[in-house]
């Protein structure tokens, strides 16, 4: 028979522990009240408030500020923006980057893999706002890059980020070139976990490309696909470098000619450190962080019927 | 016609040769087993005939057709993993129904086989299951299943029992053997189990390093073992093999041990001169026989006088291991037979009948048995030991 042998511990030692314990998380929670949860709750009350940094003379005003924001045009249009760029980034991002993880996955063990993956994975850590100033150059509607291509293919040539039909498209093109190294990194992980004698059974019972790829390959990276569906979601609808400083500069900070890229973030910048309007902003926020909180529960639904966990 | 053929099969990793010109063919019906240590280049060979590997050189033919152009899916095996490899995210009965599907089979006919297989292997009850939550034997069951339901040309099995308990093995093996004579499928069956070898084969083919030592029903690979290696790895405990050596002595030949100063154990009486003369020489020669041959006391055959040095009691018989001189040696003692002490000085006879002669490149040498056994000098023995 086995014996439980314990130190005799003191009642001191067994009073301090859970003192201990919190007094060690302090530091980190004190750090995420202060900076995260705290200016959040404040965010949330002051959205209930005329507000005015500089005097006291804030007053209550209820839903008052909501009524505001839903009045204005251009509030639903901001938030149409940022819907319109969820909806083409967030697909694309996860169509993309699960094909380019496919492509790479043959040389996962090889040394050139190893170059293509980094090759990949590069963009993603360069810093936004400077890569972001080199893809205006490559924008350029006269001089630059991709219309040249265009050019000499006599395709037409959009005008890019100063057209207003292309510009947000034009912040979706850097966007993925920004992201997507990160999500075809996480796909490849996703990938090199599959079990390799399931891939051959399969192969044994004479599923051919598609079908493999279809019935066995995507369910069984659907946990990776919905984690990164999610993630891109949030960068998206976060988002907010890329398009201040591709298309901020010119048109006061606001995004886009005629407000073409301007999305809910850009938009809650502006209306917050531009005008001032701080309780304005901060309802606007509340409104952005329901919308995400919406959507994330929605693709939560959505993966509880369809992802597979092994 | 036979199923399979491999001619001349070399596969290379690298610099690593997995398989030095494999030839053998699979007939039509039979149980193959291949069976080898880790590292043979067993697995490799049912890899190729799947065509999940590609030789490096040589022929695989399907139905007297060259299969070097199939893909896996078409070539209409049965494969069966270790790990079972079965689809996590089906269920039962959509592994069963993943090999038809895939190939566009009508959908009353995938309904209809899985019904079957399903009644075969007793898979009735878990068909809405997912493999994670079937025991060893249920998904081991599933993985058969899900290459019976294509009616393949031929089943593949890689070690598809080394992951089951000892109970469930041995039930699973003859559960195997049924199958396989109900369907009339050939099969080959790699193992690194001899027992299991020797209880499903019609034959059996060994294997190391590459290479092919023996192909033969059971009873030729125990009793008529083509090489050292083959000897040695059926059997247990295995084989016992002395260094000899064949000298000309006295007008005669005779056997000596160089381990025991060159004396003579086995001494010819009289014919067959030309084999002795091809035997004679300094390379070195083996001289093997089954622990389960020998008899403890003196009688017609090679008597050895040994050491006792341990005793393994194991029920229905025990294992006596001892020394003669420097050499090891092992024998079996039915029970009932009384065993002898440990450091107990014992006589044992390996009768001629028990002997296997193998040459200095470890090949069995056929001619001996043409040479009608060889006499033993109990002398010779007796001297070595006083």
């Amino acid at each position: 028979m086995a014996i439980a042998i314990e130190r005799p511990r003191s009642v001191l030692r067994n009073r301090l522990e859970p003192i201990l314990g919190f007094g060690l998380l302090l530091p980190s929670m004190l750090v995420f009240l202060v900076f995260f949860y705290a200016p959040a709750a404040f965010l949330a009350y002051i959205s209930f408030f005329h507000w005015n940094i500089f005097t006291s003379q804030s007053q209550f005003i209820g839903l008052g500020n909501f009524l505001i924001l839903f009045a204005q045009p251009l509030f639903w249009q901001a938030l149409f923006t940022s819907l319109y760029f969820a909806a083409v980034m967030v697909p694309a991002a996860t169509l993309l980057s699960l094909g380019l993880a496919l492509l790479l996955r043959e040389g996962i063990r090889s040394r050139r893999g190893g170059v293509l993956r980094s090759m990949v994975f590069l963009p993603h850590v360069t810093p936004v706002v400077a890569t972001s100033i080199i893809w205006i150059w490559l924008f350029d509607p006269q001089f630059g890059l991709l219309n040249s291509i265009l050019g000499f293919f006599h395709l037409p040539q959009p005008g890019w980020l100063a057209s207003t039909h292309w510009a947000m498209p034009a912040v979706i093109i850097y966007s993925l070139w920004h992201s997507l190294g990160l999500y075809t990194v996480l796909f490849l992980g996703a990938l090199a976990t599959l079990p390799r004698s399931v891939l051959e059974a399969a192969q044994v019972d004479g599923a051919k490309r598609w079908y493999l790829f279809r019935r066995v390959i995507l369910p069984l990276v659907s946990p990776v696909t919905f984690f990164v569906v999610v993630l891109a979601t949030i960068n998206t609808l976060q988002s907010f470098s890329q398009i201040y400083a591709l298309t901020g500069g010119p048109h006061g900070g606001a995004g886009g000619p005629a407000f073409a890229t301007t999305t809910d973030s850009l938009l809650v910048y502006q209306t917050a450190f531009l005008y001032q309007h701080f309780s304005l902003a901060s309802a606007m926020s509340l409104m952005l962080f329901i919308l995400i909180l919406g959507l994330a529960l929605m693709q939560k639904w959505v993966a509880d019927r369809f992802v597979f966990y092994r | 016609m036979d199923v399979v053929n491999f001619r001349g099969v070399t596969k290379q990793y690298g610099a690593q040769s997995a398989l030095r010109g494999v030839s053998f063919d699979v007939n039509q019906g039979e149980f193959l087993v291949i069976v080898g240590p880790s590292g043979c280049g067993k697995s490799t060979v049912l890899r190729i005939i799947a065509g999940l590997e590609h030789p490096t050189a040589g022929l695989v033919q399907f139905g007297g057709q060259n299969a070097t152009a199939l893909s896996p899916g078409d070539r209409n095996v049965g494969m069966v993993f270790q790990n079972y490899a079965l689809y996590p995210h089906l269920t039962v009965s959509e592994n069963l129904a993943f090999g038809l599907n895939a190939v566009r089979t009508p959908k009353p006919k995938v309904r209809e086989r899985v019904k079957e297989v399903a009644k075969l292997l007793e898979l009735e009850d878990m068909l809405a299951k997912k493999p994670g939550q079937l025991s060893g034997g249920q998904k081991q069951r599933v993985a058969l299943g899900r290459a019976l339901v294509r009616q393949p040309v031929i089943f593949l099995m890689d070690e598809p029992l080394s992951n089951l308990d000892a109970v469930l093995r041995e039930k699973m093996r003859m559960d195997l053997r049924r199958l396989h004579e109900q369907t009339g499928t050939a099969t080959v069956y790699v193992t690194h189990d001899q027992v299991e070898a020797m209880t499903m084969a019609d034959r059996i083919l060994v294997m190391q390093q590459g290479e092919i030592h023996q192909i033969g029903t059971p009873d030729e690979v125990y009793h008529e073992p083509a090489t050292l290696f083959v000897a040695r790895f059926f059997g247990s405990p295995p084989m016992n093999a002395i260094d000899v050596r064949v000298r000309h002595r006295d007008g005669g030949w005779v056997v000596v041990s160089p381990n025991h100063g060159e004396r003579a154990v086995i001494t010819h009486a009289g014919a067959h001169g030309q084999e002795w003369e091809r035997l004679a020489g300094d390379s070195g020669h083996w001289l093997g026989f089954r622990p389960e041959f020998i008899h403890m006391g003196r009688a017609e055959g090679v008597q050895f006088s040994v050491t006792v040095t341990d005793v393994e009691t194991l029920g229905p018989r025990s294992h006596v291991h001892a020394l003669w001189g420097d050499d090891p040696l092992v024998f079996i003692l039915e029970h009932g037979q009384s065993a002898p002490e440990r450091g107990a000085t014992v006589w044992l006879t390996a009768p001629n009948s028990s002997l296997h002669w193998f040459d200095e490149e470890n090949r069995r040498v056929r001619s001996l048995k043409k040479i009608g056994y060889v006499h033993a000098v109990p002398e010779a023995a007796a001297l070595i030991n006083s």
